[in-house]
């Protein structure tokens, strides 16, 4: 149960549905009475293991809340956190959001924007020079970003860059197929809560 | 906490955003900022403002200004507001910083954006915002794209946070745990496939590490080797020709005077204390890391070997060598078996072993300052001093003075044994017996020296040497050994040799002529005696002094001191040693006696090395003075200046060295050493003409007793202390009055001129503590010669322990005094180095010589110290306090107060053990009523002398006020003593009543009670008493100290 003072007990399982019906289930990570904003923890939208999505809601405008199951285990100690890592994140990934949007608004496709960010993880050298990708300042990818449009000087940076292209279509296309099934499966779900 | 604070800072980041006007735009930066100011919730604002110009405050913003001081005070007191003190909610909310965050507002549109920061009141700030339409597949272009967006909490419906690794910021990449998940390869963690190790039969457990004692590859067999297997040939030139160009070597004149001019260069800078000093400390004289501050204490193996005295000397930093000297003590005390003084003491061979050992201590603590080799040397000269001269010494103390002798040498011995206290360590007994050894070896030494002189005086109870004895030794010494002594100071000081040298000669020589002199006037002499009593003394509370210096004042004093000393010992070494060589042992002993007046002439000289010339006949002058008489009117006044003056140059300087002790400690470090130096001179040349006089009879007396090397020790001392006590008692009144002293001082001041009070000055702020004091006693000693300088030092012993330490720190440093005063012996030995000493006190060349001197001289102190609690039984116990104390002279002060309380009844246990240890020392060593016997006497002699000295001290300063109780006590206990004529109780009890007179001396009882006093010890006491005479010399030693 929730301590004296508090409305909620972290770990415990809550659901709750918004003023605009939309179901919001996870488990509490926080609190804060006075701005009512609950933090939810909820398995990562990626479906990575070790990735989280966390949802800030704010009670003020939901309409149910309801706890699935109490935890009466004291929460884990909050480990340190590094804020100037998390600063750099921020910083990196407003960069990244940024060079993707001028890229963008130079009329990429999405293929292209898709490509490029896939390059990126892994090939952090690589930038938009109007509508082609250069990576490593040695390999130019044109649209429509195929493997054959991969052209440079020929060598081990070029067939990497290859590989990674290669790979990028092929995972693109097995993602869309799982998308779709989870799309469904959503979908069945939100109609059997309804 | 740690995560409250991170979060807090984190939160305090978001503030910043937060701050700027919902939908405004901040730089980045601003959250670095935002972090700073986080702590300070509203007040930061102004800071934030002030500090980022970049910071584009929004017009939503709360205008909270605070001012700097504000900011900083709510930085320390991590005032949060909000959702600042949710650490759970900041937590998390940090965590997701950076993570990319849909934010659906209440009017249903979203909102995608980098979460950045949010602020107290939950503003949620976001970078790269752009509205999310539900059916855009394609990313957001630039203009869509909103820099930072604050989100107000009551605007936010949901907000949710995309995958985010709560792990990102937690990772610590440094922990092992962390690294070896590091080790991941694309996400997999491969644990590494650990691999045996193939040692190979080669390191099998018959590789014996010991068995090569080879240095690695000869680098022939490199070059072989490489070329065999690589045929890679060397070109190696030994002879480097393609570097340098052979010397043509030229026969002509001007090539040899090139060749001879370069030598004598070569000569000069290696000669000088500077280029000694900077060579020892590039090669530490040889010591390890683990040798200088290991607390390790080696024993000598041989306890004359120089190589264990410098072993000793190395593992004795100046730091420890207090301690050491304590330790010392107790060490030897140990491992003679219980206290130094017993064990150690009684054995005549312990003596000689303490000798060598105190040689090898005082090397120890030369060898901090590079005493390892002075003190082989002084030990080897010690020894064969000690060993020729404990013959001699013993007979001629035997005779009579001995004792005085043999206790007067103690002193120096120890001393000298403190120089070279190593060997004490070596041998348990021989630490004991390295104090009381060094002493008596010193003694020996001392008595060789000044037995040459003393033994003489007793022999001859005086033959020869006798009375001229000292004064003829030493002149003959010097006369023998003018040259040796010369050149021994001479090779030791080169630099200031050839100046010196000449002084030290002239000194020498002017010395001779005093000690002739006072050879002659030694039959009168038991002042003499007093004086050497009164320079052991002196020399005691020297030691006290440096113990109290060093404890007090360990890092300055120490290294003052010990550089001193050690310049003084190397020269006593190098003279003992040119000594032994030359003459033999007997005449080394005289030699070395003769060095040692001829150091003595040198520690006058160190007044002198100021003004050598002046010092010398100074030193004659005050030689005369003493015994001319000429300043018995004034003895007090003049005693009591003498003694100040050879403290301090000046009353004045005295009394405020007195006024402050530990300053002036401090500012006798440096002189102190010099004082040392004196003292020892003064005591080599007071012993031998006091011991050799008075000691003579009791001596023969003592050491038959004694016959450990204690006796002669003690005998020397006391015999001194003796002689003057029976034959000075009068005498000593007169000598203390006429007090050479005062006519020293007076030579001193006005010979010296400024030097020899500088000297003094800086004697008197080191006899001003009890130290200082004896510094300062040691110092008008060398100057007045012996007896004078005893005087002189007792009276400013007397007086600086009066006022400073007391009586009772004046037994216990009587016995460290011994300790010293034999030390001082063996600088005086050296005191033909005194000009070094005093030299390396100015300056630098003697550093070399100096830094084994004052090494040895500590080392030999604490040694002594041993010995002379071996030596004393009740000052055995107490030397032990006394080396802690006279090291610390704070402590000293405690302790000895407490000692003093104790005083007399600790005494009197202490008296017993001490005869405890006596009577075993004596047992072993020989009768213990025999050398009680004539220590009895010699004690009661130096009774007189003491009390006399006390007199002066009274006359001279009011210091001896606090004595003056303690004097009284002690001539209570002095009575008592003397009623106890028994040797076992007769001994103990006289050396307490010895201690107590001592204490009485330095009070003001001096004048009746010391005179009473010391006739009844005397009489009651002459051989029992003898020991506790010495005792009781050594304490009055301590209590002028």
């Amino acid at each position: 149960m929730a301590a004296p003072g508090e409305y909620f007990s972290v770990g415990s399982q809550v659901s709750c549905r918004t003023c605009q019906e939309q179901r919001l289930q996870g488990e509490v990570v926080a609190f804060d009475y006075p701005s009512k904003m609950l933090a939810l923890k909820c398995p990562s939208s990626s479906g990575k293991p070790n990735h989280a999505d966390i949802l800030l809601v704010n009670l003020q405008y939901v309409s149910e809340v309801e706890i699935i199951n109490d935890r009466t285990e004291t929460p884990p100690p909050l480990a340190s956190l590094n804020v100037s890592k998390l600063a750099n994140k921020a910083r990196t990934e407003k960069e990244e959001k940024m060079s993707q949007a001028y890229a963008i608004s130079a009329g990429v496709s999405l293929e292209g924007q898709q490509l490029f960010q896939t390059i990126h993880k892994t090939i952090k050298d690589c930038k938009w020079q109007e509508k082609n990708i250069v990576v490593m300042e040695d390999v130019v990818i044109a649209p429509p970003y195929q493997v054959e449009n991969c052209k440079g000087k020929e060598g081990s940076a070029l067939s990497h860059v290859r590989k990674i292209v290669e790979k990028h279509f092929r995972d693109v296309e097995s993602q869309k197929v799982m998308q779709g099934s989870q799309a469904q499966q959503t979908q069945k779900e939100a109609a059997l809560s309804s | 906490m740690q995560p409250e604070l991170t979060l807090s800072r984190a939160v305090f980041s978001v503030p910043v955003a937060g701050w700027g006007a919902e939908g405004r735009r901040m730089r980045p930066s601003c959250m670095g900022v935002a972090v700073l100011v986080g702590a300070q919730s509203r007040q930061w604002d102004s800071d934030i403002q002030l500090s980022l110009s970049q910071i584009h405050l929004g017009g939503g913003f709360p205008a909270v200004l605070s001012l700097p001081s504000h900011w900083a005070m709510c930085w320390g007191c991590w005032v949060f507001e909000g959702v600042y003190n949710n650490s759970r909610m900041l937590h998390f909310l940090t965590a997701v910083v950076g993570s990319t965050c849909d934010v659906k507002v209440k009017n249903g549109s979203t909102f995608e954006g980098i979460f950045k920061t949010l602020s107290s009141k939950f503003e949620l700030a976001v970078d790269a915002v752009h509205r999310k339409t539900p059916d855009q597949l394609v990313g957001p272009k630039r203009e869509d794209i909103v820099d930072t967006m604050v989100f107000k909490p009551t605007d936010v419906m949901l907000v949710h946070f995309r995958n985010v690794d709560f792990n990102y910021a937690t990772k610590d990449k440094f922990t092992d745990s962390a690294i070896a998940m590091n080790s991941k390869v694309n996400g997999e963690h491969k644990e590494k496939v650990l691999q045996r190790w193939e040692g190979g039969d080669s390191n099998s457990d018959d590789y014996d590490l010991e068995s090569d004692m080879s240095n690695g590859w000869d680098p022939n067999e490199m070059f072989k080797f490489n070329e065999e297997n690589y045929g890679v040939k060397t070109t190696y030139d030994s002879s480097l020709s393609s570097y340098t160009v052979p010397l043509e070597k030229d026969n002509s004149e001007e090539f040899r005077q090139r060749e001879a001019r370069a030598a004598q260069l070569a000569r000069e800078i290696e000669s000088s204390p500077q280029y000694r000093l900077r060579i020892a400390m590039e090669n530490d004289d040889g010591r390890t890391e683990e040798e200088k501050h290991s607390s390790v204490q080696r024993q000598v193996s041989g306890r004359d070997s120089p190589s264990l005295a410098s072993r000793e000397g190395k593992y004795v930093p100046l730091p420890q060598r207090v301690r050491e000297g304590s330790r010392g003590g107790i060490r030897c005390s140990s491992s003679r078996g219980g206290r130094p003084g017993v064990g150690s003491m009684p054995p005549r061979g312990s003596a000689h072993h303490p000798d060598s050992n105190s040689s090898p201590a005082p090397e120890q603590r030369g060898i901090n300052g590079g005493p390892s080799r002075m003190s082989p040397k002084s030990q080897r000269p010690i020894r064969g001093a000690k060993t020729m001269s404990s013959p001699s010494s013993r007979p001629v103390e035997v005779s009579a003075a001995p004792p005085a002798v043999g206790r007067m040498y103690p002193p120096r011995s120890p001393k000298s044994a403190s120089a070279t206290p190593a060997s004490s360590q070596d041998s348990p007994v021989g630490s004991a017996v390295s104090a009381a050894p060094a002493s008596p070896s010193e003694a020996r030494t001392g008595l060789e020296s000044s037995v040459s002189p003393n033994p003489p005086s007793p022999k001859v109870a005086a033959p020869m040497l006798a009375t001229a004895v000292e004064g003829k030794e030493a002149p003959t010494s010097v006369a023998k050994d003018p040259g040796r002594t010369l050149e021994a100071t001479g090779s030791c000081e080169l630099s200031k040799a050839a100046n010196k040298a000449g002084l030290q000669n002239e000194q020498k020589r002017t010395q001779l002529e005093e000690l002739r002199k006072f050879g002659a006037q030694f039959k009168l002499q038991p002042s003499s005696s007093p004086e050497t009593s009164l320079e052991s003394f002196s020399a005691r509370p020297k030691e006290p002094l440096e113990g109290k210096e060093k404890s007090l004042e360990p890092g300055i004093c120490e290294g003052p001191e010990e550089a001193p000393p050690v310049s003084m010992v190397p020269k006593p070494n190098g003279t003992s040693l040119e000594l032994l060589p030359e003459s033999g042992k007997e005449e080394k002993g005289l030699c070395e006696v003769a060095e040692q007046q001829a150091t003595n002439p040198p520690g006058k000289g160190e007044p002198e090395d100021k003004e050598e010339g002046p010092v010398s006949e100074q030193v004659k002058k005050s030689t005369l003075n003493p015994n001319a008489k000429e300043f018995n009117p004034s003895k007090t006044l003049l005693s009591v200046v003498s003694q100040l003056g050879w403290v301090g140059g000046s009353p004045i300087g005295s009394n405020s060295c007195w006024s402050s002790p530990s300053l002036v400690r401090i500012w006798l470090g440096p002189m102190l050493t010099c004082s040392l130096c004196f003292q020892n001179k003064s005591t080599s040349t007071p012993t031998s003409p006091g011991p050799r006089a008075h000691s003579t009879p009791s001596i023969p007396v003592i050491t038959a007793g004694q016959t450990g090397m204690y006796s002669p020790q003690y005998i020397s001392y006391i015999p001194q202390i003796h002689m003057s006590p029976a034959v000075q008692a009068p005498q000593m009144y007169p000598y203390p009055v006429s007090s050479s002293v005062p006519g020293q001082q007076g030579k001193y001041r006005g010979a010296k001129g400024s030097l020899p009070p500088q000297r003094t000055d800086q004697h008197q702020p080191t006899s001003a503590p009890p130290i200082m004091q004896a510094a300062a006693a040691a110092g008008p000693p060398l100057v007045a010669a012996t007896p004078y300088s005893s005087y002189i030092s007792y009276n400013p012993q007397q007086f600086t322990g009066q006022p400073t330490m007391m009586q009772p720190m004046a037994h216990y440093p009587s016995q460290p005094v011994f300790a010293p005063m034999l030390q001082s012996n063996p600088r005086m030995m050296t005191s033909g180095s005194h000009p070094q000493a005093i030299v390396s006190s100015s300056t630098p060349q003697y550093s070399p010589s100096e830094q084994p001197t004052p090494q040895t001289l500590y080392a030999t102190v604490h040694q002594s110290y041993p010995h002379h609690a071996t030596q004393l039984h009740p000052h055995q116990p107490q030397p032990a306090t006394t080396p802690t104390g006279n090291q610390q002279q704070a402590q000293h002060a405690a302790p000895s107060p407490v000692q003093h309380q104790a005083g007399q009844p600790p005494h009197l246990a202490s008296a017993q053990q001490q005869q405890n240890l006596y009577h075993t020392a004596t047992l072993t060593a020989t009768p213990p009523s025999i050398t009680p016997g004539p220590s009895a006497q010699s004690p009661q002699s130096s009774f007189p002398q003491q009390a006399v000295y006390a007199i002066h001290a009274h006359q001279q300063l009011q210091h001896s006020y606090t004595n003056m109780a303690h004097v009284t006590q002690a001539h209570v206990q002095t009575g008592i003593t003397a009623a106890p004529p028994p040797h076992p109780g007769a001994p103990h009890p006289p050396q307490v009543m010895l201690l107590h007179p001592t204490q009485t001396h330095g009070g003001p009882p001096q004048g009746g009670v010391p005179q009473s006093g010391v006739p009844t010890l005397s009489a009651s006491t002459p051989s029992p008493y003898t020991y506790i005479g010495h005792h009781q010399g050594q304490c009055w030693g301590w209590g002028d100290v």
